[in-house]
């Protein structure tokens, strides 16, 4: 027994090992990622950051079980067989059903599982209460806001209860203050259930206050490049730990990392 | 506010363009500008109109036709939906069609008549067979179209909700395509209602088209006319049905 509990305790939640991919291109095909590697623990909140074109959404995708690749991922020490309801994803243009309204979005996945009607019911109005859409259940996306619209996506993705969360830049299309909510929301959501989370981002501050690790990718083809533990105290409101001398270091830190692959990626382009 | 009058003024100006044509034609043969063989009266027309209602003979032709149409559309619907997804999702099924439908899209279906009459016998099979052939292709192009355009990430977040490959063209599919099949069965409906009423006209078997042809043989020309007036109502009536089940369901109509 204590031989197996040790062994969940070393197998990491997600490993990505020599991750390539490339796509065809016009004449060559283009390497969009470039042997990454990468491991996540369960219950940690892992940040990707690097300049546009870098290929971090790729690796997500690739994580996803939407793309191919070459090279392993494994996910509790098993090769991931395409997309999986134990990775919950979050897109940035929120992937909302149109045709189904806030209710039946969140209820869509639910249904394919095994859970009684009644039980799927009061899944999914907690989860109204949690987003706060409470009397927004019988509309339909079109008829929200984009910050209501990603509540209701985060909603959906929560609903089947998955044990990973990938989040590819899920607040990329809203207003600053709406931004800062959702991070909050989202912080509290993983507080509460500790999930395993990746986000692809490109709001240093976003992946600084947010995450307990934050990868750094080069320009394309990707790789990644530099990794900074944040070790900051989750339980103090926003406003004290961004103005915290702690914070400033570490988003500078990661900012003149990130900065130097947009520049780097500059160079690129303009020789290309 | 500003549009409520707009739409008003619209329509009142199709009701005038149209009055005007009926007041021509009324004038025009009531001044003996072309004999009652030619153009006879619109007044006699409607007379004419009204009296092959009362028997009950253009009621029943009309009857024949529309079964003949939408038994015609229906089976092209299933086929064409049902195809335009399988080319959309698999490549082989797309390989193997899309040079067909190339070759048959823009080919008069008309053309095919003698052949159906000579497999399917002068009465509906043929007729019904040759109205789901013409309209079978506008229905997989557009089909085709509005599967293969399909937001990837809905798929996705499908998928990694659990849907299977058979739900997911149940439940993502066919939903996320609707609207453009919508489309294109709004095209394919005066399609069914040209091919059967021509097929009728060139190949008999009665409906609409067949007594149209045996009053003109009899110089019987406001039958003639009250035929045609009758098929342009019933095409306008039929899309304007169609518009309004399409302006139903704006909730599709997004890409959220």
């Amino acid at each position: 027994m204590r031989a197996v509990t040790d062994e969940k305790a070393i197998v990491p939640k997600i490993q990505i090992q020599a991750v390539s991919k490339s796509y065809p291109g016009d004449k060559n095909p283009v390497l969009a990622l470039r042997t990454v590697d990468l491991s996540i623990n369960e219950g940690e909140f892992v940040s990707i950051v690097g300049p546009s074109g870098c290929g971090k959404s790729t690796l997500l995708y690739v994580l996803g079980g939407f793309l191919e690749a070459d090279g392993k991922v494994l996910v509790d020490g098993k090769a991931i067989q395409g997309p999986g309801t134990d990775r919950g994803v979050v897109f940035q243009e929120y992937a909302l059903f149109p045709w189904l309204t806030v209710r039946n979005n969140i209820l869509y996945g639910l249904e394919r599982g095994a859970l009684a009607p009644e039980e799927r019911a009061r899944i999914a109005d907690r989860l109204i209460g949690v987003i706060g859409l409470k009397g927004f259940e019988d509309r339909y996306p079109r008829e929200l806001s984009g910050g209501m619209k990603q509540r209701v996506a985060i909603a959906r993705t929560l609903a089947c209860d998955p044990a990973i969360l990938l989040l590819d830049e899920p607040f990329g299309a809203l207003d600053a203050q709406t931004r800062e909510v959702m991070q909050d929301e989202l912080l509290r959501i993983w507080l509460e259930t500790r999930k395993t989370v990746l986000m692809i981002t490109h709001d240093v501050n976003e992946a600084v206050y947010l995450s307990n690790r934050i990868c750094v990718m080069s320009a394309r083809p990707g790789q990644i490049v530099e990794e900074f533990k944040i070790d900051l105290d989750r339980t103090i409101p926003r406003e004290r730990l961004f103005t915290s001398d702690a914070f400033n270091k570490t988003r500078n830190e990661v900012w003149i990392s990130v900065r130097q692959q947009a520049l780097a990626a500059e160079k690129l382009n303009a020789r290309v | 506010m500003e549009r409520e009058p707009s739409k008003r003024a619209l329509q009142i100006r199709s009701v005038i363009s149209v009055l005007v044509i009926v007041v021509l034609w009324e004038t025009a043969a009531r001044a003996g500008l072309a004999s009652p063989l030619f153009l006879p009266a619109f007044t006699a027309v409607m007379a004419e109109w009204w009296t092959v209602c009362a028997d009950g003979s253009l009621p029943a032709d009309l009857l024949t036709s529309l079964f003949r149409a939408f038994a015609g559309l229906f089976a092209a619907t299933l086929i064409g939906v049902g195809l335009g997804i399988a080319m959309a999702r698999s490549r082989l099924v797309h390989w193997i069609f899309d040079p067909v439908i190339a070759l048959a899209f823009p080919s008069p279906k008309i053309a095919f008549l003698p052949i159906f009459i000579l497999w399917f016998g002068i009465y509906s099979t043929s007729k019904i067979l040759l109205v789901a052939f013409a309209c079978v292709f506008p229905i997989v192009i557009g089909t085709y179209a509005a599967a293969s355009a399909i937001n990837r990430v809905w798929i996705w977040s499908a998928y990694s909700l659990g849907t299977s490959n058979l739900t997911l063209l149940f439940r993502i599919v066919l939903p996320a395509a609707w609207p453009r099949i919508f489309a294109a069965l709004r095209v394919a409906l005066p399609v069914s209602l040209i091919t059967t009423f021509t097929a009728e006209m060139v190949g008999g078997g009665g409906g609409m088209g067949a007594a149209l042809m045996y009053s003109q043989r009899f110089f019987e020309s406001p039958t003639v006319f009250a035929y045609i007036l009758t098929m342009l109502v019933v095409g306008l009536l039929l899309d304007a049905i169609m518009l309004r089940i399409q302006t139903a369901f704006p909730a599709w109509h997004s890409n959220a």
